[in-house]
């Protein structure tokens, strides 16, 4: 094909996103809605997987210590925790120091904690284990290791079962986003069908007139690309903004339900959003059209019944 | 230019819709086909198109044997056609210059070359002041002419009309064939398919009558009738039909 014939058709298919426009806004908002719920689900996933992930390199193991030891006596605990085989690192937190994190993590919702003395709260140390695995049996040594350690905590339990929800949650996002890429690409399908089932008289022209099928082709492959990108285009920016809803109505309730956790950054998770919507954009409109069109292709230029004259 | 060899078209359901045809039109010839409902116009038309292939028999088009076209050259037979449907196939979106221009577009054509080429044809057809308009505000006689000229934007060697008549009032009709003889003169193969025995029996040209498949006469009029009225709607309200709008007044033709 030369280039000014596919300037040509370029143009032509152009124009008709603009002529056929009823049913141009029609394939972008179901496009839209489709990637709107795919998008959704991924931040979704996403965000998940950083709550698991803050959450792990948070479970660290906390050694409490009897009030009133010496700093030599605490020196001495701190190097025998470290000797431990499963211990990867310790650090002694004292009890003001224990205090500003809890005062910094909910300074907003308990602004009487500002006149309390740190003092309540005992000095411990902050043990990370080599690995998760080997939480528990880390937990038992620094447990029998001396009376001075009053207490150990540790969130072995919740660990796992947020380990296992993760796994969940992956999994049936992965099944819901590939269901409604499924859903996209039948609807766009249906949706450029039935533009080509309007414009039957127009590939029929184009076939009756020697127009190569490639020819043909080429200005809807245009119109169903142009329709699948503004369908991107559009549905990103409706996550962008129902993400930013969710951030400001649910933002401060989650930090505190869950210990400090924001949101993940919408600009940080554009690198996984763009190019896939995009791809399903000139997947489903690209695509679609294709297959509709090669099925109007074997349509007869002459479809007068033999009985008609 | 067109050779039809012991053609039988059988359609799947058993319908056999022409039997044993054996035509030949020369280059330059203005070929009327005629014949009643199921008689086999339209198979015959589709099989000039190459939208259908023939049961048995050879179509032979110009240097084209339909019968061994691959996928890839049927466009470039279609472009050595000039097709002419009853209800003009105009894409509405686009104005009259345009649908003519679009034909050579398929092909290639520079825009140069289009723009010189489709200002002569509205010329030819007399639409030179219409060439902005969309199809939607010309009449059904203009909207022809647009399609003729859309025929004609690539200089095929073969017309061929389908019932070009059928949807214009008889005035009109009368000019479309007086276009269709003008551009047969200037050398170009015209075959049409219609209804209208009026306008026929006023041209002296060839005439094949299909029957049930059949080709069931084939000649050309002894002798040019004298200028009738173009079509029964002109014919007073009241008299009794003319003996030239019945059909078995027809002029005798050689028996095929």
């Amino acid at each position: 094909m030369k280039s000014s014939g596919r300037m040509f058709l370029t143009r032509m298919g152009l124009r008709s996103v603009h002529n056929n426009r009823t049913m141009s806004i029609a394939s972008v908002l179901v496009l839209v809605s489709c990637l709107m719920l795919i998008g959704l689900v991924t931040l979704l996933a996403v965000n998940f997987d950083l709550v698991f992930s803050q959450f792990s390199s948070r479970n660290v193991v906390m050694a409490y210590l009897v009030p009133g030891l010496e700093r030599e006596q605490i020196d001495g605990l701190q190097r025998r925790i470290d000797a431990l085989p499963t211990v990867g690192g310790s650090e002694f937190v004292s009890s003001e120091e224990a205090f500003r994190r809890v005062m910094a993590r909910n300074e907003r919702d308990f602004p009487l904690l500002q006149d309390v003395d740190p003092a309540f709260m005992p000095d411990g140390f902050e043990v990370s284990p080599l690995s998760q695995s080997q939480l528990e049996s880390t937990v038992e040594q620094i447990r029998q290791l001396d009376p001075a350690i009053t207490s150990v905590r540790h969130f072995q339990g919740v660990a796992a079962q947020l380990a296992a929800l993760k796994q969940a949650v992956t999994v049936l996002g992965a099944a819901v986003i590939g269901i409604l890429l499924l859903v996209s690409i039948f609807i766009i399908s249906s949706t450029v069908q039935t533009t080509m089932y309007s414009r039957q008289q127009e590939i029929k022209v184009m076939k009756s007139v020697g127009a190569a099928p490639a020819f043909i082709r080429w200005p809807f492959l245009v119109e169903g690309l142009v329709l699948g990108l503004l369908g991107a285009a559009a549905a990103l920016l409706v996550v962008f903004l129902v993400y930013l809803g969710l951030e400001k109505a649910l933002g401060p309730l989650l930090e505190t339900l869950l210990g400090g956790f924001s949101l993940a950054p919408f600009g940080e998770q554009l690198h996984l959003l763009l190019p896939g919507f995009f791809a399903v954009g000139i997947l489903t409109g690209g695509g679609g059209s294709m297959v509709s069109i090669t099925r109007y292709l074997k349509e007869k230029v002459y479809e007068k019944s033999e009985f008609e004259n | 230019m067109i050779d039809f060899i012991d053609v039988t078209k059988e359609y799947p359901n058993g319908t056999v819709a022409l039997r044993d045809v054996n035509l030949h039109i020369a280059p330059r010839e203005f070929v009327f086909v005629v014949g009643a409902s199921g008689a086999g116009k339209s198979t015959f038309l589709k099989l000039l198109l190459h939208e259908e292939l023939p049961t048995e028999g050879t179509v032979r088009v110009g240097r084209f044997d339909l019968n061994q076209l691959t996928r890839r050259q049927i466009p470039l037979y279609r472009r050595q056609l000039g097709v002419v449907f009853q209800d003009f196939r105009l894409i509405a979106d686009m104005d009259v210059y345009d649908n003519i221009a679009f034909a050579m577009r398929v092909v290639g054509a520079k825009e140069k070359a289009i723009k010189e080429r489709v200002n002569y044809l509205l010329q030819l057809v007399g639409l030179s002041l219409k060439i902005h308009c969309r199809p939607s505000e010309l009449s059904g006689g203009e909207q022809q002419r647009v399609a003729i000229a859309r025929a004609l934007a690539n200089m095929p060697d073969l017309i061929i009309a389908d019932e070009p008549t059928g949807n214009i009032d008889p005035r009109m009709s009368q000019e479309l064939l007086e276009l269709f003889v003008r551009l047969n003169d200037a050398g170009t193969t015209v075959v049409m398919v219609t209804h209208e025995h009026n306008l026929v029996r006023q041209y002296n040209k060839r005439i094949i009558i299909l029957e049930s498949g059949a080709v069931a006469a084939d000649g050309g009029l002894r002798q040019a009738p004298p200028p009738q009225p173009a079509n029964n709607a002109w014919s007073p309200p009241g008299l009794p039909r003319p003996p030239w709008e019945d059909e078995m007044a027809l002029p005798r033709f050689e028996a095929v």
